[in-house]
């Protein structure tokens, strides 16, 4: 969790080398200089259209995810426990996890149009495929000795869920959240970049048609900068919740 | 009074096999044999056991490694099905696990995300509603300081008495011991052996308890099991009469163990 300086050290370089090309006048008429991009950053800021952008981006992803991690979850538990589920379901599921989510998007604005149902659509997708996968994983590798204290000590089905499934797998469970998160975070820039007229990903691409690469860094940097706070997020999560195997 | 209550006890145990038409034995083994398939081809791990349990023995089974003793625990816990012949508890046949027959096994086996105190209170039928039930165990075994530590922060022994705790919280008939002490250092498994002696002496459970140590079989048990290598047989049954608490280093403790070890190297 600390940043440490060290991993400030890079972009820190990265921005001062940048500076001192703009000083130096290379790139003139494409590349923003820092000041710039700041001045402009400004000014979307002040016109609250950056952070119009953003909300709409983050209400698409939270609704999303959401509703990804709630059919997931669900039915990882149960292809992980009966059988009969996963042999229904594994093949076609399969078949899906190979198509990369933006590959349905021209479908999906042939069938559903260019609305929040497409984008909500591809965020679902990609982040379904993440945790379905790692639900499983962390069910299926809980001890048999466990299920056998389970048995021992008569819990029912729902006590075995609260206190042997969800504890035992969370840490996969956890992981697999996090990487469904981090996909449809990417999913939803690619939908918006297609089929939309709002959102971090509709920025950047309307930057593009009046060329304003200012405007398109300022596109990435939000999009990289949320990215990493929501991944800072999943870790505390992740310690909070997995405090039984802190070695400290 | 203690001395008299216990060798009361191994009296009973010694009447109940030819008395026991009256009330079912504790625990009953009619052939039971058990078959495993081990590389495709089956392999046979326990054969033709016959043994009646009269209730509030303490009964060990003792025999070497292999000889399908922690095989025969975990079928009268119910984790498994003997291939042929019948295992009853009380008079009725046993199908599957319950509350009733509590089994400790070599490994404290406790869920590592959750606390002492709510590992116990999972046996509990409760679930530790009764807090006063869930510190009387606690108590038990010694943990009240340690209700709220994980398990990964306890000692060897520690992890062991919680998981007794956890076996007996469901106020079981039977308690099933499977070399639970096997692991542990040579201190810390007399103050167990001693622990363990009392909750079965203030109780009327009936305990079967698998392990390596002569030693062990003769200070604690009321009768001891001896099971022959592969396929294990019973090759012997011990009735140990000696008043509790025994001394080690008693002649008649020599006896039993000599005994004992005779049969061993018979089979």
């Amino acid at each position: 969790m600390k940043i440490g300086l060290r991993g400030l050290a890079l972009p820190l370089l990265i921005i001062l080398v940048w500076w001192l090309a703009a000083g130096l006048g290379i790139g003139v008429g494409i590349l923003p200089g820092p000041w710039e991009v700041i001045i402009t950053c400004r000014g979307l800021l002040a016109s609250g259209e950056l952070q119009a952008h953003v909300r709409i981006s983050l209400l698409r992803i939270v609704q999303g995810f959401l509703l990804a991690a709630g059919l997931a979850v669900p039915t990882g538990i149960l292809a992980a426990r009966f059988s009969p589920f996963a042999q229904y379901v594994s093949p076609l599921l399969g078949f899906l996890r190979q198509v990369p989510p933006v590959a349905w998007i021209p479908v999906l604005i042939m069938v559903l149009g260019i609305g929040e149902a497409t984008k909500l659509a591809v965020i679902v997708y990609a982040a379904f495929f993440p945790i379905f996968m790692n639900t499983i994983l962390g069910i299926t590798q809980i001890d048999s000795s466990f299920w056998e204290v389970a048995r021992l000590l008569e819990l029912s089905p729902r006590e075995v869920l609260r206190e042997l499934v969800l504890p035992a797998a969370a840490p996969s469970l956890i992981a697999g959240l996090r990487l469904g998160m981090s996909n449809s975070w990417r999913a939803l820039v690619a939908a918006e970049m297609l089929a939309a007229f709002s959102g971090l990903g509709y920025m950047i691409t309307a930057a593009r048609s009046l060329v304003r690469m200012d405007e398109m860094f300022i596109g990435i940097a939000a999009i990289g900068l949320f990215g990493l706070v929501i991944d800072w997020g999943w870790k505390l999560l992740e310690r909070r919740v997995l405090r039984w195997q802190n070695r400290d | 009074m203690r001395d008299g209550y216990c060798a009361g006890k191994t009296e009973t145990s010694g009447k109940i096999e030819t008395s026991s038409a009256q009330a079912p034995p504790m625990i009953e083994l009619s052939n039971v044999s058990k078959e495993f398939m081990v590389g495709g081809k089956p392999l046979s791990a326990l054969r033709n056991l016959n043994l009646a349990v009269a209730s509030g023995e303490f009964v060990s089974i003792i025999g070497q490694s292999g000889c399908g003793k922690t095989t025969l625990l975990r079928m009268i816990a119910g984790l498994e099905q003997p291939s042929e012949g019948l295992i009853k508890v009380e008079g009725k046949v046993v199908k599957g696990p319950s509350r009733d027959r509590g089994l400790v096994f070599q490994e404290p086996r406790l869920f590592p995300w959750a606390t002492v105190a709510h590992n116990i209170k999972l046996g509990l039928p409760d679930r530790g509603r009764n807090q006063e039930r869930l510190w009387a165990l606690l108590r038990l075994v010694g943990l009240e300081d340690f209700a709220d530590a994980y398990p990964r922060e306890l000692s060897g022994g520690m992890a062991q008495r919680a998981a007794l705790a956890r076996a007996l919280a469901g106020s079981p008939q039977i308690l099933l011991l499977d070399e639970p002490l096997g692991a542990l250092d040579a201190v810390t498994r007399l103050k167990m052996q001693a622990q363990l002696m009392r909750i079965w002496q203030e109780s009327f459970l009936t305990v079967a308890a698998v392990t390596h140590d002569l030693d062990e079989a003769v200070l604690l048990s009321t009768r001891i099991v001896v099971l022959s290598p592969r396929p294990g047989t019973i090759k012997g049954v011990i009735s140990v009469d000696l008043p509790y608490p025994r001394d080690r280093t008693a002649g008649d403790f020599n006896i039993y163990r000599q005994q004992l070890l005779d049969i061993l190297e018979q089979s």
